[in-house]
């Protein structure tokens, strides 16, 4: 009985341990203040830890993760009284430069439909095709909302700097 | 953009405190019992939400469809059709036929097979007379009358009731050529209420509570089951009664033709005929004040005839040759003066 409370408790550890960054990535792109981080990062965790499937590797537990993930930070987004709200208590960004700052706030500006393409395409690399199976959408749709989200970006930012790279 | 954008998420970590409290969040989560589990994923479930949300909109949208439902069918006035058969249709705040029900054996007959619901007032009461009509209850002699009576507290929708009314019987009266008498008349919802406890239309109370006004001896019990013609007879025919002091009334017509009609004793007798008519049909003319209307079909030929039968009454006040006695004495100066000479 001790063995399988130890055993328990060290799963929870190692997966916290684990993916906490990419939970906090995730969460830092949709929302702002640390209430809202640590309901996302208690009920992915709690899922993830009920979870009874069985992942067939550890990229498919990542997408699965960043699915949930972006999936409760989408649902808080939509909560009214959070739309209405705005915390005292946010996180710093941690940013170096006036650039970066621009940047980071757009990107965190945009739709939430637009946040995880761009969130998904650049940082964690998936393609197109990945994405949209992913999130449950059209090829297309994903492919919209990608070319959406970069012109929205290169509107707000202005310039061609970020143009290439988009 | 994606190095920049890569770089500033290199940098976002999870904090210490916010591993910590997961971890002591999930550990204490996760030693309760498995139905404080269950519990805990049942409150957060979208699907359970989903499910409310459906059946909120369900119980609204079954209120107000009862809501909506419960409004048309709530009667706001009520339409007396009196013949012999004695028929009332209920009506809804928008205008149309809720509801018909037969007041005595021969309105049940007339509603037999037949439905009124959601009608329009003229369509319900003109396929009501028609069938009255086919099924024998109105008479081609023009004797008929038609007691259209509302029944509602609001003056104004009274009105338009028995104007629609009105016009469902002319539409039939025009098609079939028949000559009927309409009588419109309107009563308070109390009324009502007294007819229904009488077991008599309304209109047909109406009727006999005004003949009861001018002969105290007219029971309810006595005219309940006769036909609305017959009251209206019974009322002229009363009304006729103390016409005797009519006589005042009856010199002045004869008079006004006497001075140029006197030359020509033949002459006089023609405009007499023509002029007693308008004495007589005064008199019965309070009948008017309570809208009755004689109506006539399309004025065709066959049309122009039928109407006859209605005048008759008037001509019958023949007592009027009363004044015939005056030529006689111009003549009688006559047959003197050749004695004379």
């Amino acid at each position: 009985m001790a063995n399988s409370f130890n055993d328990k408790d060290d799963m929870i550890v190692d997966a916290v341990n684990k993916y906490a960054d990419t939970v906090r990535k995730i969460s830092f792109v949709f929302l702002k203040n640390k209430a809202d981080v640590e309901d996302v990062f208690q009920e992915v965790f709690l899922k993830l830890l009920l979870y009874e499937g069985v992942f067939d590797s550890e990229d498919h537990k990542k997408a699965w993760l960043c699915k949930i993930t972006i999936n409760k930070c989408k649902d808080l987004c939509k909560s009214f009284w959070r739309k209405n709200t705005y915390s005292i208590d946010d996180y710093e960004i941690p940013v170096t430069d006036k650039i970066e700052g621009e940047l980071i706030e757009e990107v965190r500006a945009l739709a939430p439909k637009y946040k995880e393409v761009i969130y998904l395409y650049y940082y964690e690399g998936y393609d197109v095709p990945q994405i949209a199976k992913l999130l449950n959408q059209k090829e297309n749709t994903t492919y919209s909302n990608l070319r959406r989200a970069r012109e929205q970006l290169k509107n707000k930012l202005g310039g061609t700097d970020y143009e290439h790279d988009v | 953009m994606n190095t920049m954008f890569n770089t500033i998420l290199d940098r976002v970590v999870a904090e210490d405190e916010l591993k910590s409290n997961t971890i002591a969040y999930l550990k204490e989560t996760l030693q309760t019992p498995k139905c404080n589990l269950v519990k805990f994923k049942a409150k957060k479930s979208v699907q359970t939400r989903k499910l409310l949300l459906i059946a909120c909109s369900f119980v609204i949208v079954a209120g107000l469809t009862f809501f909506g439902y419960s409004t048309y069918q709530t009667p706001v006035a009520y339409l007396s059709i009196d013949i012999n058969p004695s028929v009332e249709i209920g009506i809804n705040a928008f205008d149309r036929v809720i509801s018909a029900e037969g007041y005595n054996v021969d309105g049940q007959t007339v509603l037999a097979g037949c439905n009124f619901e959601n009608f329009e007032i003229a369509d319900a009461v003109a396929q009501l007379i028609d069938v009255s009509a086919a099924k024998g209850f109105i008479a081609k002699d023009g004797s008929t009358v038609i007691s259209i009576t509302s029944e509602t507290d609001d003056a104004a929708l009274a009105g338009k009731l028995e104007n629609l009314a009105e016009t469902g019987v002319k539409t039939v009266i025009a098609k079939d050529k028949i000559v009927v008498v309409i009588q419109k008349d309107r009563v308070s919802l109390a009324t009502r209420t007294e007819a229904r406890n009488l077991s008599i239309s309304p209109g047909k109370l109406k009727l006999i509570q005004r003949l009861q006004s001018i002969d105290p001896n007219a029971t309810i019990a006595q005219y309940k089951d006769s036909k609305v013609s017959d009251i209206m007879k019974q009322i002229k025919a009363i009304k006729k009664q103390p016409r005797p002091a009519t006589p005042t009334m009856e010199p002045n017509i004869i008079k006004t033709p006497e001075p140029k009609v006197k030359p020509t004793p033949k002459a006089s007798t023609k405009p007499r005929t023509k002029a007693t008519p308008e004495p007589k049909d005064k008199p019965i003319k309070p009948g008017k004040e309570d809208k009755e209307i004689v109506v006539t079909p399309v004025p065709t030929a066959e049309a122009t005839a039928t109407p006859k039968p209605h005048p008759t009454p008037k001509v019958k006040p023949t007592p009027k040759p009363k004044p015939t006695p005056k030529p006689k004495p111009t003549p009688k100066p006559k047959k003197d003066t050749p004695g004379k000479n």
